[in-house]
């Protein structure tokens, strides 16, 4: 890093709107967002000798504040004792004793780059997703909106890789019949 | 098979996490040639997938940023640090 670089103040000019967007697309909360880019650039600059230089720096910084949003999540669990059984297997419910399909799952064949755009159909995505159980739907969006790999979340929620797919499993079968019954099945389609 | 769709619906979960053995693999071909049911659930997690990479792309390229009060909180705690 050149002198002229070495200035945590210019980092936020130039990271601090990317970042933001990072930690918000996690946390879904303005005023932790901004934290995290606070916590972020702070310890950046405490820790600025162990930027090596073979990565950019915005790189670097998004490492950072990878960790520090995994430990939030993580003390976030302990706080607040998000639980999440296993043992009732809410999948049970699609399927009959032997484990054929309940209700019959349609195709979709929707364009999902026009599905994003209508606003309408955002409504109801996220009114599905509202409806999943609190960890389920924090895993799912992490996986799924914030585009994080799998050992970033289990690092995060404390579970294992066989975990992770459980409650994955279980977020898309939920999703998959709610989207259905309203919107795919064509009820509010217009 | 027994309990073949509800364990194949977690199969095909699965392969949109990790990459599937050639044996779960083999098992899902099987299992998609003669049941059109988890076909179809399978199409639909397809599309799925695809909505929330558009919609990952998508809110990538709005415009949002740092609102102002924090970018001048985070300013000064930076300079009282340097």
């Amino acid at each position: 890093m050149t002198d002229k670089e070495m200035n945590p103040e210019l980092w936020l000019k130039e990271h601090g709107d990317y970042l933001f967007r990072y930690a918000l697309s996690r946390l879904h909360d303005t005023e932790l967002a901004s934290d995290m880019v606070q916590e972020t650039l702070l310890a950046a600059w405490r820790g600025h000798e162990r930027f090596k230089g073979d990565s950019t720096l915005r790189t670097w910084l998004v490492g950072i504040m990878k960790h520090k949003i995994i430990d939030h999540i993580r003390k976030e669990i302990r706080h607040r004792k998000i639980s999440d059984r296993l043992e009732n297997d809410p999948t049970s419910a699609h399927f009959s004793e032997n484990g054929s399909w309940q209700h019959s799952p349609s195709a979709w064949r929707d364009n999902p780059e026009a599905l994003c755009d209508n606003q309408e159909f955002r409504q109801v995505l996220q009114e599905c997703l509202s409806h999943l159980p609190e960890k389920q739907r924090h895993v799912f969006e992490m996986r799924e909106l914030a585009g994080d790999d799998s050992e970033s979340i289990c690092n995060a929620y404390d579970i294992t890789p066989t975990h992770l797919h459980v409650l994955m499993h279980r977020a898309r079968l939920a999703l998959q019949t709610c989207l259905h019954e309203h919107w795919f099945g064509g009820h509010s389609k217009s | 098979m027994k309990h073949a769709c509800k364990r194949v619906s977690q199969l095909t979960s699965e392969s949109f996490d990790r990459d599937l053995s050639l044996a779960e693999k083999l098992q899902l071909k099987l299992h998609f040639a003669m049941c059109g049911l988890c076909r179809n659930y399978h199409q639909s997690l397809q599309t799925m997938a695809g909505i929330f990479e558009q919609i990952r792309e998508h809110d990538l390229k709005q415009d949002i940023q740092l609102p102002i009060e924090a970018k001048q909180r985070i300013q000064s705690v930076l300079e009282k640090e340097k």
